[in-house]
């Protein structure tokens, strides 16, 4: 694929001039830090690159209805809702506006894993990608 | 990568477009999927633009339009409008050459004639017949006998080396002697570096030229320098206050990390949070609650309005079975009075012709007596016709 990994580059370069970042107090998650990790592959950006949280020493993996404790997110735009004029910030801003939108209704469930959390990371597979998400909650 | 293609320009036909440096690029003639200028561009039936292999490569994977996701076929795709690929030829670009030398800019629709006939650095075959390497086109007019790649001798050690690299070798031949700078005095190429570090004659700077001293001076007077220097002898001190600042911002750094990681983790947040679930909550049921009471409120007003309904029908048929009573004893009373007029004339009729010729007289006890009887009757019929009436009022009421 001649011509897409240059886009990479430019993505990166925006990145630093002009970092991709929602304002939001949300009370859940202010004050915390989170690492999300990218996995391009060759056919990026035709297919969507692999996003995943990763836990590490300070950085757990936020609470949230959409997000398995294995660090995999279930949101639209990751599978079956991605387009190649995305990028990482627009994901990334997908994935922020998701964290900032939790909580709001007033439902105090919304700050747990997703009800089949124990089910799903027992068998998950290492890539996010290889699992078909069903999307059916637009709450959050 | 700019080496990698450039050394393909050769052959000229794999020229990566879309990995060109563009002089300046306006953002509306940039493809949304590749983030480059368009190449070859297509329209969609939506209005969106791309270039046609993206935009043919994203519909592969899925059929949407990848701005709208719309549907899209192939069929939906027709090409731009002229004076939008005029726009994104015209546009300027660095020759790709540009890290060897080449300055110059040149329209995208002319760099494949740029590089193929003008480009002084463009690499192309050796003329000379034997040999089979690379050269660059300012290279060529030279005699095809005299290769490039031929190999010569090194004047210094004698070691056999490539004409186009001899540059690169002189300065890295061991044997090859040259005068240092300041000194005058010739040195080999390997031992002219750590001369000049230590060559007496050279101009060197104070070492405390950072914390402000201006002085500078051939090497042999540094040591005189540095014995009045001020800023020398206070440079250990000095030294040692800015490491101890570093180690105290240091751990400055960690401990607000520390604080931040554990301040969200402490008591008081899970606190906090516990008292805002349960306001959550209690908000919830206040909502719930006061939605109850306007239901009640809307039913008990149903309510309310459907007996009074059904009040008022019944008042309006007693009303009407009032009237209807009304109307019977009215008539009831008519047909009394009729008969009662009628018994007043038979009982006046019968007896004139017996007592009114014979009681002139005896006229005023006579009719004084039937006068008398028929005021009585009067009065009856009057008194039970008034006695009606309060009835009736009450009735109305």
């Amino acid at each position: 694929m001649p011509g897409y990994t240059k886009r990479l580059g430019r993505e990166l370069s925006d990145l630093k001039t002009n970092p991709a970042v929602v304002m939001d107090d949300n009370p859940l998650y202010a004050g915390k830090t989170f690492r999300l990790q990218f996995r391009f592959t060759p056919t990026y950006p035709i297919e969507a690159p692999e996003v995943q949280f990763i836990a590490s020493l300070g950085r757990g993996i936020p609470m949230h209805p959409h997000i398995y404790s294995n660090g995999h997110i279930c949101l639209d735009v990751l599978g079956s809702g991605w387009s190649p004029i995305q990028t990482v910030g627009s994901v990334s801003m997908s994935i922020q506006s998701m964290l900032a939108g939790n909580d709001r209704n007033g439902f105090p469930q919304r700050t747990e894993r997703p009800p089949d959390d124990a089910r799903y990371i027992a068998s998950a597979p290492i890539s996010p990608k290889q699992t078909r998400f069903v999307y059916h909650d637009d709450n959050v | 990568m700019e080496e990698g293609k450039s050394s393909k320009t050769t052959s000229c036909c794999e020229l990566d477009i879309r990995s060109l440096l563009y002089v300046s690029l306006n953002d509306n003639l940039v493809c949304p999927i590749c983030c480059s200028a368009f190449v070859d561009p297509c329209y969609t039936k939506c209005g969106h633009t791309f270039c046609s292999v993206c935009l043919y490569r994203a519909l592969a994977q899925s059929q949407k339009c990848p701005v709208d996701r719309g549907p899209l076929s192939d069929d939906d795709i027709c090409p731009p409008p002229k004076i939008l690929s005029n726009m994104v030829n015209e546009l300027l670009v660095y020759c790709p050459n540009v890290d060897k030398g080449c300055k110059s800019t040149v329209q995208r629709c002319l760099l494949r004639h740029h590089l193929q006939d003008k480009c002084r650095y463009t690499l192309l075959a050796c003329p000379s017949d034997a040999c089979t390497e690379l050269i660059e086109r300012r290279f060529i007019d030279r005699d095809p006998a005299n290769c490039f790649h031929r190999p010569i001798m090194c004047p210094d050690c004698h070691d056999s080396v490539a004409e186009f690299e001899l540059d690169d070798h002189k300065n890295t031949c061991t044997a090859r002697s040259t005068k240092c700078p300041d000194c005058s005095k010739e040195f080999s190429m390997a031992d002219i570096k750590d001369h000049l570090d230590t060559c007496s004659e050279s101009v060197v700077t104070c070492p405390a030229n950072s914390l402000g001293c201006r002085w500078s001076g051939r090497r042999e007077k540094l040591d005189s320098h540095t014995a009045e220097c001020v800023l020398t002898s206070l440079a250990p001190f000095l030294d040692k206050q800015e490491e101890r600042i570093a180690n105290l911002e240091a751990e400055n750094k960690t401990l607000r990390a520390q604080i931040a990681v554990g301040g969200s983790n402490s008591m008081l947040d899970s606190d906090v949070f516990h008292i805002f679930t349960e306001h959550e909550r209690f908000r919830s049921e206040l909502e719930r609650l006061s939605e109850q009471l306007g239901e009640l409120e809307i039913r008990q007003s149903v309510m309310l309005t459907n007996q009074t309904v059904r009040a008022k029908e019944e008042i309006q048929n007693m009303r009407n079975a009032v009237n209807a009573i009304r109307h019977q004893m009215h008539f009831l009373m008519m047909e009394r009075r009729t008969w009662a007029l009628q018994n007043l004339a038979t009982s006046s009729v019968v007896p004139p012709g017996a007592v009114v010729p014979a009681s002139s007289s005896a006229a005023g006890s006579g009719a004084s007596g039937g006068n008398s009887n028929g005021h009585e009757e009067v009065a009856n019929i009057r008194f039970m016709r008034r006695e009606s009436e309060p009835y009736r009022q009450d009735v109305k009421l």
